[in-house]
């Protein structure tokens, strides 16, 4: 891609995270479980309109593992991340930066070999 | 009987327009009031409520939608907040010249830029010329009430103007409090279902025509001249309802405006909102450590209340007033001093806007502004424009 | 790596930063990642409302490397042909300008302006998140909500089918009109590459994501439903670029309705008889579909001139 013409505005994307990381903006809020609410009252807002209004369950304690034994290096997890956290390693395989993952479980899903386990608990 | 209800201030306007017997909503969904249209809708389809439903487009069509449907006789409703409340901005000055009732709902809400989402009153004060009635809440319980007394002020032939009933965004819509819900009997009894003249609606018969050109010298300002008068004799109207209101269901508030321990205070903190039944228990605090403090709970803002302000506020003991809002553009503050500018012996004019964009107003913080007014008592030069309130220098400013 | 993902692996840079506000398993988040992917860092870019889960919340900063002004609900169309000629204006005629705009703000309330955009011919890129109702406002319906679907504000299901923006948009002489879905995030990144030609453009490309707060699936199954709604032909993919109208990823099976339905709790409450009626319209729509690859083909003699 060729530099774009007003390079001051353009961050490089380490500055950006290097930035978050040092101001410890993680996703604070560790969601709480509780049972599926359907048209009852909604979730609290503390997160602005998207999740407050309808989000009738908040996953809690869930986990995303990644397994690299059984790892085919095939890249679907990193394409179908919706927050882009999954990065490629020096050796070929994929970690999952656990400080940034709100586990959704399409990684887990998506894998055709079945190398990414989404469960509850830690 | 009525039965006592554990509800939202959302969820109270749209039973308060159940009651009502609506005939027609047109609304857009926009947070906080975006579950009044929820509501009616599920009323609609259980069956409770008969009447039309229109999921529009956007807030303009919305409105134009149930502009359409006040001038073919229907009674009817709608809600909306900060950036839909703008964008209709057109279509309620064309309702409200044309003369058809109508009520309203706004969860206040502030407004762009920047892209703020708590309560704040800029999106309501900003349509003050616009010509309708505005009514300020400050419980849940009197949103409630208030829908209600909204139809009949709205329909009141000596009115005639559409009302808008606005609710704190979040600290109402979405707050739980117990209500008394009058049965559908006790309403109905209160408020007559909408008879309009034969001249007020359009049919399919006769020649008539509605809203139509004015152009040249011909009756234009004879039309505001009926609005003008219309608005003056909504104030007479509006205390007039609420004391029969009083008489049916035994809650009332005031009419105008609601005073407390204004006889012999020194300083006055006036305001409207939820945020004033706060100041009402700091003023009990207050007192009971000796100071002598009062309010003065504004409840309709448009028509603006001048003499009763006058009377209520201008006395021997009053020394200082203190005004505050929940927006920056000081129209409260405004409104008290021009209210104030012909009468003699009037106290000192302090104005703030406190809470803007959610920020609470604490008991402390109305602690503090009492004290403000208390400090200036005798001050000559008194700020021309309204300070806001606690304002963060720092980013670790609490 | 597989074959179909090497071209957007290739491109190591990321432009989304993780610190999002959008909920969990939001089908807009794989799109905007993989169009700012597709499209790089000289662009200008307005989001909308779900979008706006990209920009950035005060005091936290941009969720992007690149700057993202949100462009206020119902005004898409200004806000773009206000930055295309802003950019002329100031010299950055390689700048590339996209907007990433939501379904009720496209097809609903900024409708006139989107209308507007195109007719005008500005050189901008018009990307649609459908999640096929008002996700930020909690999920009430929108003009793209599909048939029978329960929303909060149809809570019986909705009566009539979805306004098929894409054919309108086809109607305003677009050069380049695409639908994609983001069960085929290759097929995404292709048609954003080719939009980006300016012979191309305005393009419209419109893309079914998924939204489990408001579809009530589970996060896990947003790629999964995304999929399943083009092999069951609700959703079919189709690409027009200046005169040839092509189908893109015809199934060679097509899977029956239920199991798209079944994964969402949206439709929950469908009969047989509602059902029979979905399967009407994705008959119909696909048949709409059929005939415009005929029209569009080598085999169309031309339209018949008897009087």
């Amino acid at each position: 891609m060729e530099k774009p013409k007003s390079v001051k505005t353009v961050r490089k994307f380490e500055e950006a995270m290097e930035f978050i990381r040092k101001r410890q903006y993680f996703y604070h809020w560790r969601p709480q479980y509780v049972e599926d609410l359907g048209e009852g009252p909604r979730a609290p807002s503390s997160m602005g309109v998207t999740q407050s209004q309808g989000a009738d369950f908040i996953m809690k304690g869930y986990s995303v593992t990644m397994n690299k034994k059984k790892c085919t290096k095939c890249g679907t997890c990193w394409v179908v991340c919706s927050l882009g956290i999954i990065r490629e390693t020096e050796d070929g395989y994929f970690e999952i930066d656990h400080d940034y993952c709100r586990p959704c479980g399409i990684c887990a899903q998506e894998c055709p070999a079945g190398a990414i386990e989404f469960r509850a608990g830690e | 009987m009525s039965n006592i209800k554990y509800m939202r201030g959302n969820q109270a306007a749209a039973e308060a327009a159940r009651l009502s017997r609506i005939e027609f909503m047109a609304a857009y969904p926009i947070p906080p009031s975006a579950e009044i249209m929820e509501a009616v809708r599920t009323f609609i389809q259980e069956g409770k409520l008969k009447a039309g439903f229109l999921e529009a487009d956007g807030e303009k069509s919305a409105q134009a939608a149930c502009f359409a449907a006040a001038f073919s006789g229907c009674r009817s409703f709608n809600a909306t907040s900060s950036q839909g409340l703008l964008f209709m901005h057109e279509t309620l000055h064309m309702h409200s010249g044309a003369r058809l009732p109508m009520v309203l709902v706004v969860g206040n809400r502030s407004v762009f830029s920047p892209h703020g989402m708590l309560c704040d009153h800029t999106d309501a004060v900003s349509q003050r010329d616009t010509g309708w009635v505005q009514l300020y809440c400050g419980t849940v319980q009197e949103v409630f009430d208030t829908v209600i007394q909204a139809f009949k002020i709205s329909e009141d032939p000596k009115v005639k103007l559409p009302v808008m009933v606005c609710e704190d965004g979040y600290w109402l819509t979405h707050s739980l409090e117990c209500t008394t819900v009058p049965t559908q009997e006790e309403v109905d009894a209160f408020l007559p279902p909408y008879q309009p003249k034969d001249y007020d609606y359009i049919a399919p018969y006769g020649p008539s025509f509605f809203t139509s050109l004015a152009m040249m010298d011909n009756w234009f300002a004879e039309y505001k001249y009926q609005e003008l008068v219309a608005e003056r004799n909504a104030l007479k109207v509006i205390e007039d309802v609420d004391q029969e209101f009083g008489g049916h269901f035994g809650r009332s508030y005031g009419g105008l405006l609601d005073p407390y321990m204004v006889d012999d205070a020194e300083v006055i903190v006036i305001g409207m909102g939820s945020v004033m039944v706060t100041a009402r228990h700091t003023v009990d605090i207050m007192r009971s450590a000796g100071k002598r403090v009062g309010i003065v709970k504004i409840r309709a803002f448009r028509p603006f209340p001048r003499k009763r302000l006058a009377e209520v506020v201008v006395g021997s003991a009053v020394k200082m007033l203190v005004v505050i809002e929940k927006t920056h553009v000081g129209a409260l503050f405004d409104e008290v001093r021009s209210a104030l500018y012909g009468v003699d012996n009037r106290p000192g004019i302090l104005g703030f806007g406190a809470g803007i964009n959610g920020r609470d107003v604490s008991p402390y913080n109305i602690i503090d502004l009492f004290e403000q007014g208390f400090k200036n008592i005798g001050n000559g030069s008194l700020p021309d424009e309204p300070q806001l309130y606690f304002i963060r220098k720092k980013d670790s400013d609490v | 790596m597989l074959k179909k993902y090497k071209e957007i692996f290739e491109i190591k840079e990321e432009w989304m930063l993780p610190v999002g506000r959008s909920c969990i398993g939001c089908g807009g988040g794989i799109l905007t990642r993989i169009v700012l992917k597709a499209v790089g860092g000289n662009v200008l870019f307005t989001a909308g409302s779900c979008g706006t889960n990209t920009t950035g919340h005060i005091p936290i900063g941009p969720m992007c490397t690149i700057p993202v002004p949100v462009s206020q609900l119902g005004v898409p169309g200004a806000a773009l042909a206000g930055m295309e000629v802003a950019a002329r204006v100031k010299g950055m005629e390689d700048t590339q300008i996209l907007g990433i705009v939501g379904d009720g703000d496209a097809a609903d309330i900024g409708f006139g302006t989107i209308s507007g955009l195109f007719e005008r011919g500005h050189k901008v890129i018009c990307i649609v998140i459908d999640n096929q109702g008002y996700s930020a406002t909690g999920g009430q319906r929108s003009g793209t909500t599909e048939l029978k679907a329960w929303t909060r504000s149809t809570p019986e299901g909705k009566s009539r089918p979805p306004k098929y923006m894409p054919l309108i948009m086809l109607a305003h002489d677009a050069p380049y009109v695409a639908t994609c879905s983001v069960g085929y995030p290759e097929d995404i990144f292709k048609k954003v590459r080719k939009a980006m030609k300016r012979e191309n453009q305005p393009a419209y490309i419109h893309c079914f994501t998924p939204c489990p707060t408001s579809w009530k699936n589970e996060p896990s199954m947003t790629v999964e439903v995304s999929r399943r709604a083009v092999t069951c032909g609700v959703w079919p993919l189709w690409e027009y670029e200046r005169g040839t109208f092509r189908r893109n990823l015809v199934p060679k099976r097509q899977t029956p309705v239920e199991d798209y339905l079944s994964l969402q709790g949206r439709f929950k409450h469908v009969t047989e008889e509602d059902i029979g009626d979905i399967r009407d319209y994705i008959k119909e729509l696909n048949e709409k579909i059929d005939r415009l690859v005929y029209a569009y083909s080598k085999d169309f003699k031309g339209a018949s001139r008897a009087a």
